[in-house]
């Protein structure tokens, strides 16, 4: 009887190295502590990334839009002008 | 303005490159004017399309009020020139680049900054006129920056000073003028820019032409004007506006003999 406990005794004591794994196991390690705000601070960049990606494209598509419908050939500028008409609604002009 | 109005009309049924303008001292100066603080004039402009106005000095007379058209206009009031004392911001916009049937066309304003200013221009507004000739050199720079197909500068500076600007300043294609109540009837042309100006009170509409061939040369130009004669029906919608605006005003008083 005696016998049998002095062996469980031996089984229980651990090896050195079986010791430190099993501390490690044991007690896992502390979480790192994180800022408030840091989850949405990793997503500040690739979002501002896609946002001007997005901008630029809108603005490319806009200006080529535009100069395919500007015309071409030749053409006249015709301007009506008036000046120092000084408030008058009436008579002719 | 009601025969303007009609002119101004068939005008735009013809030709999708159509600016209308006024080169300044518009809005103020007659019972009708003054009583409704400019906003007769501005409707009127506005219902007939005008595109942009340049800033006189009668107008600046009536500064607070022509802040306040300006901002409910459905056209742009320009001055490039004119700023703020202490700022050195400008008082209106100085330039707009106009879409004109798909073509861009800037129109630069201009407003007088000799002693005229100074008689008409409450010390108390805090703004002041920049040299005009330096003034148009810069936006010129600026709107041919803007790859434009024209550049129309719209002065309150008087004949002289047109011509003057039209010899100093390269690339203008015209310049609409004002203030010296020139009427001209014919094509006046300097350093390839065409210069006009319609007289006074409205009675004339000036006509400007600038053809341009398919590179964006200015292959001709002429300026002339038109008078409002008789033989022009009134436009029924301004004539309706005007016979408003008159209705609002007091009796004449009666001299009694």
């Amino acid at each position: 009887m005696a016998k049998k406990r002095k062996k469980k005794q031996t089984q229980q004591t651990p090896r050195p190295a079986q010791s430190a794994a099993k501390k490690g196991e044991a007690k896992p390690k502390p979480k790192k502590k994180t800022a408030p705000g840091a989850g949405i601070k990793r997503w500040i960049a690739p979002v501002a990334l896609a946002l001007v990606v997005v901008a630029a494209l809108i603005t490319a598509q806009a200006l080529i839009r535009r100069n395919a419908a500007r015309p071409t050939g030749p053409w006249t500028l015709t301007i009506l002008h008036t000046t120092d008409v000084e408030g008058y609604l009436d008579p002719c002009g | 303005m009601a025969r303007r109005a009609t002119v101004i009309k068939d005008y735009r049924a013809k030709t999708p490159y159509l600016l209308v303008l006024d080169a300044g001292d518009a809005l103020f100066g007659q019972p009708v004017s003054d009583i409704s603080q400019g906003k007769a004039l501005t409707e009127a402009m506005g219902l007939m399309g005008y595109n942009a106005m340049a800033i006189g000095e009668r107008d600046l007379a009536h500064f607070p009020e022509l802040l306040d058209r300006s901002r409910e206009a459905k056209f742009a009031f320009l001055s490039a020139n004119l700023v703020y004392a202490d700022s050195g911001k400008p008082v209106f916009t100085p330039y707009i680049v106009q879409d004109v049937g798909g073509r861009k066309v800037a129109i630069i304003g201009l407003t007088p900054a000799d002693d005229t200013f100074k008689s008409f221009v409450p010390p108390s507004t805090n703004i002041t006129a920049k040299d005009p000739v330096e003034t148009a050199r810069e936006y010129v720079a600026k709107a041919h920056a803007d790859k434009v197909d024209a550049v129309v500068i719209l002065s309150h500076l008087g004949n002289v000073m047109d011509r003057k600007i039209a010899t100093e300043v390269n690339g203008i294609t015209a310049i609409v003028g004002g203030h010296s109540y020139d009427l001209l009837q014919e094509t006046l042309q300097l350093n390839n820019t065409v210069i006009g100006q319609a007289g006074y009170g409205g009675e004339w509409l000036g006509e400007i032409t600038v053809d341009f061939d398919a590179e964006g040369n200015v292959t001709s130009a002429k300026a002339g004007v038109i008078p409002l004669t008789e033989d022009y029906a009134d436009d029924p919608e301004l004539a309706a506006l005007a016979a408003r605006y008159n209705a609002a005003l007091p009796p004449t008083p009666t001299v009694q003999p």
